[in-house]
């Protein structure tokens, strides 16, 4: 228990860094920007509890806020994510379940089921956090492309994160 | 009572969920202008110390870019020189500088961070108020407009964007007198939009837009950018499309610019209750 809360709280601490440190300093168009961070909640285990999930959503996102001058925004979103992460997992979860003894990984629930849980939170979660910057719906296709691609992005960047990190 | 338990137990993630999310959202909305408060933190500190070196591995790649603006700055400073004018001959004498009392001063400063994909970007700047920095100064390049300092740690600065939907910027049209509005609509890094421009008046394509010197924090004159195209908005003002004059995306070197007769122009506007 001590130890993985150990080794959750260093997964928050690099996830943060890596955004804040190298992915928020990459401008690729001026256009997008990949929101690695999210990954830290896609990683928690299957059956952590909704008082554990959503403050950490919470802290995530407004840890991220702190670098970016944003205050609020990304908490917003990240507690969004956090709170529908729950109902997407029971959404596409197989036959038989979830075996609390299974990470949300490539490497364990293979690459069809962690592609489909990995573009719903990512949409999600980049939906709320475009759209509550952007406030307005004037200009929703454009800032709906900016979601789209940002959203590709993000979701390449964790294939290969987890590709690298969780393996067997 | 027991039944009203249960209800709250059934739905305490939901409970839990509008709690937190109310809390970011009276966060995020809390803030109405660009002068809300920032704190400048340990982990923002630490976070500026990694970016000044990032930085100086950048500067690097940039070299061949720099020398050429700085060239190019050099050859503009030249011409300004007194040499580079001819003398005006026995009528006037040519003009006492000395006499002039000089109302800004410019200081340079290097950019650490910078951003350009959020709607309400900001950049950091190694000057801080340890140099003197203060607030409410000025940013610019020889290029032009860059933002204006919204918050001073000892060592850095924390700069409001152009480039930022809460900033606004008092402009005209170089060659006639009418102010203007230049603000960020979000969309695109190199472009920016001049508004309010009264509609009897002649724009062409490829014309200069500058600041209108109508506030205490800009000088007048400076650059903003060039008018790319316009469209009568609201009845009689145009809405013009300016391109940026500056690369925001390059930005390496800024001036500082402070207005020495700030205070005094803001204490007589104060005193008859503007």
């Amino acid at each position: 228990m001590i130890r993985s809360t150990l080794s959750y709280s260093i997964t928050f601490i690099l996830m943060v860094l890596v955004q804040v440190w190298i992915l928020n300093n990459i401008q690729l168009s001026g256009y997008i920007n990949p929101y690695l961070y999210i990954m830290f909640l896609l990683v928690l285990p299957f059956e952590i509890s909704f008082w554990i999930l959503i403050p950490a959503g919470f802290l995530l996102g407004i840890t991220i806020d702190m670098f970016m001058h944003t205050p609020g925004l990304h908490a917003a979103a990240t507690v969004f994510a956090a709170f529908v992460r729950p109902g997407v997992l029971s959404l596409i979860a197989p036959g038989d379940g979830y075996d609390s003894s299974q990470r949300p990984h490539i490497s364990t629930m293979g690459l069809g089921w962690y592609l489909r849980y990995v573009v719903i939170m990512v949409l999600l979660h980049h939906m709320v956090l475009f759209y509550l910057e952007v406030f307005r719906l004037t200009d929703f296709f454009y800032t709906l492309v900016r979601v789209l691609l940002s959203t590709l992005l993000t979701i390449l960047l964790i294939l290969i994160t987890d590709t690298l990190v969780y393996r067997k | 009572m027991k039944e009203l338990f249960l209800i709250l137990k059934r739905f305490s993630h939901v409970f839990l969920f509008i709690l937190f999310e109310s809390l970011a959202l009276i966060i995020l909305f809390q803030k109405n202008d660009y002068h809300r408060p920032l704190a400048v933190n340990a982990l923002q500190r630490m976070s500026y110390n990694y970016y000044s070196r990032v930085n100086r591995l950048r500067e690097y790649f940039a070299l061949r870019e720099t020398n050429r603006q700085l060239a190019e700055e050099n050859a503009r400073l030249r011409s300004l020189l007194r040499s580079a004018y001819r003398d005006p001959g026995k009528g006037f004498t040519p003009m006492a500088d000395s006499g002039k009392l000089r109302q800004y001063e410019y200081m340079h400063a290097r950019v650490v961070s910078n951003s350009v994909t959020s709607q309400y970007n900001y950049l950091t700047i190694d000057k801080g108020s340890d140099d003197g920095v203060a607030p409410d100064m000025a940013v610019a390049t020889d290029r032009g407009v860059v933002g204006i300092v919204v918050s001073v740690s000892p060592h850095f600065s924390l700069v409001i964007s152009l480039l930022n939907r809460d900033l606004k910027v008092s402009g005209r049209l170089q060659g006639s007198r009418e102010p203007g509005t230049v603000e960020w609509p979000g969309r695109s890094y190199k472009r920016v939009v001049l508004k309010d421009i009264p509609h009897d008046i002649r724009i062409l394509p490829g014309d200069t837009v500058v600041t209108s010197g109508l506030s205490s924090i800009f000088p007048e004159k400076l650059w903003i950018g060039f008018v790319e195209k316009y469209h009568i908005e609201g009845g009689s003002f145009y809405s013009v499309d300016v391109l940026l004059a500056n690369d925001f995306r390059k930005l390496q070197w800024v001036f500082i610019i402070r207005n020495r007769l700030r205070t005094e122009q803001l204490q007589l506007e104060s005193a008859s209750g503007r």
